[in-house]
């Protein structure tokens, strides 16, 4: 679902500082939207939203950390990088522990910070297309019956046509023609393919 | 004399003699009775008849006790014939004072003297008659007076010893004995020695003779010495004596009057030596003492007075108090002086005095008036203390408390450095983020020069916030001297919480400012102030960071009549009993890393701008610091 485009979320109560980091990632032809208030962002967050989250660590209402966690809840999966100030480290370690990216410290280097941004948009867009396809996945796995997914299981575990047949009580040709069936809809062509899918599934 | 030639019993027979004796019995002064050897009475003279009041006839031929009262009067005859019979005389040729009856009853003395004559045919009596009453009048009244003399003379208070020519007490009263110890009778008679010492003895003895040549009546003895008296126990005592002399019959006699002077001499003594501590006091007094008379030439200046100002006995006994304070301080120092002379009350005033070298010291001087009964000034007593060396520590210790203070400044401002750096942090980050940006855009050609006008502005805007926050801090660091000035506190609140709101952004709480509408100006420093008020939110913050009880700080100024007052309230858990008492102790701290300074400081600069700090618990339950500053007069615009 690359449909939304990748928009850099900065979160932040000093409006210079995120209207400066805005101007600056616009400069390198990076899409920006800024938040004084971490809880206006929270309102308006939607799960199909892609990109990247510069939270600063400090706020007065809602501290960077707070905003991260009710995040997590909401299963968020934008790469967060954290603004601290002097002496903030602490909490930057912290926020590391509880699934942040990065950190920067201000007052920071432009082009680290373009770095670090454009690194981070880069991971979410892979993790974005790790996700898709594994929707894709499951979409297709859903789509088989349920004899289908008992024989996927049993060959993607290594077992031989006629093992299958006998200990389904069904003939080894029937295996054969579920298992064109099975590649077929799941949209592979080889066998390996289909048993990284069904690793995949494991794994969720 | 008519009708006496009747009686022819005892008048002489010739005619000559009879008309002699009538003309002497009449011509006399006394009373002169005669009468027959049986007592009848046969001449009664004129001087009789007015003495008894009786004419002639009616006592002629009758018995003479007539002219007697009882008992007399019965007792005459019996007389009369015993002298007759056995020749014993009583009275006749004798004399005597008896007492006589008149006509009228009354009765009164007379000195009487009968004489006898015997003739062949003529034998009777003549009794010489004089009234005494007036003597004996005057002898009652010279007794009487004598008696008075002599209870004068022995309730005395002062000794009384008479001597004669010879030296010798005739007279010694009451006091004297008291005073002698020795009783009048053992004294009378006695040389007036045994009452001297032995030493004097000599002396006093041709003293009193010299005395006794000059004729002088009366004066003073002893002069220049004082006379010592010896008691019979052998003790000696001061007198103060007077010798008066008067002849008499009897010869010369002194008369010296006495007393005791022992209780005045130790007065005497008591006084010298009250007067030796005085001077003493005086002359060795650590402090400058100067006397000057009410207008102001100075009469006496103690060793450490004339120290002090360098000069001796000579130079200050040539000048006026005012001659030795410093010019400038002069005509505030005469007023003082002026206004103590004129309420006779004690009054104090700073000046700097000067010494002979031309070098100067500040002092405080303390005068005192001493004045007269009238209630007239006497002298003037001014106390000069020699301030220079507590100024000088006065000003060590305020150049400490100046340098804490600093201290207390620099540490308040260390532990709020990171607060501090993070508001730096923002200006500078924006300012390199446009900066950055700018750059990008026109390397990119993305913007024109002419676009980036919007973005510049607001690097300058940041640029300027930084400059800001910078200021403030350094104004706050800075190592300078106290500075009192007119301040408007409402601007200096307003400028701290500036400062204090960098801290909000960690903890969270509320920083509300309630100013004055309009604050007449402090006189004062207004970077102590700011520190005092910045430590009272900085310590509100704490309170409630320990404990979350609420979460709103307000700072609010307000007048007062001639004062005015900040308020830092907050909303924390209040402050317990036991720290309450120890809060404004040096060092006392509750905050694990606190030293416990920062309060103290601020109760030293409030005080050092005589204002006050004080605290209490406020409506939240949290505590309200209340400074309070006296307004600067309008006098400084």
């Amino acid at each position: 679902m690359s449909s939304s485009p990748q928009t850099v979320y900065i979160v932040d109560d000093e409006e210079a500082v995120a209207d400066s980091i805005a101007m600056l990632l616009k400069s390198v032809g990076l899409a920006t939207r800024t938040f004084a208030d971490p809880r206006d962002f929270l309102k308006q967050y939607q799960p199909e939203m892609s990109g990247c989250l510069l939270l600063d660590v400090r706020m007065p209402k809602m501290g960077g950390l707070e905003l991260q966690e009710e995040l997590n809840r909401k299963r968020c999966a934008l790469p967060v990088i954290f603004i601290t100030g002097h002496g903030d480290v602490p909490m930057a370690v912290e926020a590391m522990r509880a699934g942040a990216m990065d950190f920067l410290q201000k007052p920071f280097n432009d082009d680290e910070l373009i770095r670090r941004v454009q690194r981070a948009l880069e991971e979410e867009m892979q993790q974005r297309e790790v996700l898709r396809q594994r929707e894709e996945i499951e979409r297709r796995w859903a789509e088989l019956t349920e004899r289908e997914r008992e024989v996927a299981k049993r060959i993607a575990d290594g077992q031989a046509n006629k093992v299958v047949a006998i200990e389904l009580g069904i003939s080894e040709r029937t295996v054969e023609l579920h298992r064109a069936r099975i590649l077929e809809k799941m949209g592979v062509r080889s066998l390996a393919q289909l048993v990284r899918m069904i690793l995949t599934l494991q794994d969720a | 004399m008519p009708g006496t030639s009747q009686s022819s019993i005892s008048a002489p027979r010739t005619p000559v003699a009879q008309t002699r004796l009538t003309a002497l019995l009449d011509a006399a002064v006394d009373a002169m009775i005669l009468i027959d050897e049986r007592g009848r009475v046969t001449r009664f003279n004129a001087a009789a008849q007015r003495l008894f009041g009786y004419v002639e006839d009616e006592v002629l031929g009758r018995n003479v006790s007539m002219l007697m009262p009882d008992p007399y009067r019965t007792e005459h005859d019996g007389y009369l014939e015993r002298y007759q019979r056995t020749g014993e005389r009583r009275i006749i040729g004798i004399g005597r004072e008896v007492v006589a009856r008149r006509k009228d009853g009354s009765t009164f003395p007379i000195d009487l003297s009968v004489g006898e004559f015997r003739t062949e045919e003529d034998h009777g009596y003549v009794g010489i008659l004089r009234d005494i009453t007036q003597r004996r009048q005057a002898e009652e009244q010279i007794r009487e007076s004598s008696a008075r003399l002599s209870g004068i003379i022995d309730s005395a208070m002062d000794a009384i010893i008479s001597i004669d020519a010879d030296q010798r007490i005739v007279l010694f009263n009451a006091a004297a004995e008291k005073m002698f110890g020795c009783p009048a009778a053992q004294a009378i008679g006695e040389p007036i020695d045994r009452f001297i010492p032995q030493r004097f003895r000599g002396a006093h003895r041709s003293h009193i003779d010299r005395f006794g040549e000059t004729g002088v009546s009366r004066r003073a003895m002893g002069g220049a010495r004082p006379i010592m008296g010896l008691r019979t126990d052998g003790s000696e005592f001061p007198i103060d004596a007077s010798i008066s002399q008067a002849e008499t019959q009897g010869g010369k006699v002194f008369t010296v009057i006495l007393r005791d002077i022992t209780q005045r001499k130790q007065q005497e003594e008591q006084l010298r030596r009250s007067e030796e501590n005085l001077r003493l006091v005086f002359e060795n007094a650590p402090t400058a003492i100067l006397i000057t008379e009410p207008r102001g030439r100075i009469t006496a200046a103690n060793p450490a007075a004339r120290a002090l100002l360098g000069r001796d006995v000579e130079a200050l006994a040539e000048l006026r108090q005012s001659d030795l304070i410093f010019e400038e301080d002069r005509a505030a120092a005469a007023e003082h002086m002026r206004a103590a002379v004129e309420s006779g009350r004690q009054g104090e005033f700073e000046s700097r005095y000067c010494r002979s070298d031309g070098s100067c010291f500040h002092a405080l001087t303390h005068v005192s008036i001493a004045s007269d009964a009238e209630g007239q000034p006497l002298i003037v007593i001014s106390e000069i203390v020699d301030r220079s060396a507590l100024l000088e520590a006065t000003a060590e210790a305020e150049q400490l408390r100046s340098r804490l203070t600093h201290v207390g400044r620099i540490g308040t401002l260390g532990e709020m450095v990171s607060g501090i750096a993070h508001e730096v942090n923002q200006p500078l980050t924006a300012i390199a983020n446009y900066a950055s940006a700018c750059r990008r855009m026109l390397m990119s050609g993305q913007a024109r020069p002419e676009d980036l006008g919007g973005t510049l502005e607001k690097i300058s805007q940041q640029a300027e916030r930084a400059g800001d926050v910078i200021r403030g801090l350094r104004n706050l660091l800075r190592k300078r001297d106290e500075v009192r000035k007119p301040q408007d506190v409402n601007q200096l609140v307003h400028e701290v919480m500036r400062l204090s709101e960098f801290e909000l952004r960690q903890s969270g709480f509320r920083l509300v400012e309630a100013l004055a509408q309009r604050a007449p100006p402090v006189l004062a420093d207004g970077v102590q102030i700011q520190q005092v008020v910045l430590n009272l939110i900085r310590n509100a913050f704490d309170a409630m960071a320990q404990r979350a009880s609420g979460d709103m700080v307000q700072v609010s100024t307000r007048v007062d009549g001639d004062w005015v007052e900040i308020q830092v309230a907050d909303s924390g858990p209040g402050i317990p009993a036991s720290v309450a008492e120890r809060l404004f102790e040096p060092f006392f701290t509750t905050k694990a890393q606190g030293i416990g300074l920062g309060l103290s400081i601020c109760k030293s600069i409030i005080k050092a701008h005589n204002g006050s700090l004080q605290f209490s618990t406020n409506a939240w339950g949290g505590t309200t610091f209340q400074v309070r500053l006296p307004a600067a007069h309008e006098e400084t615009k």
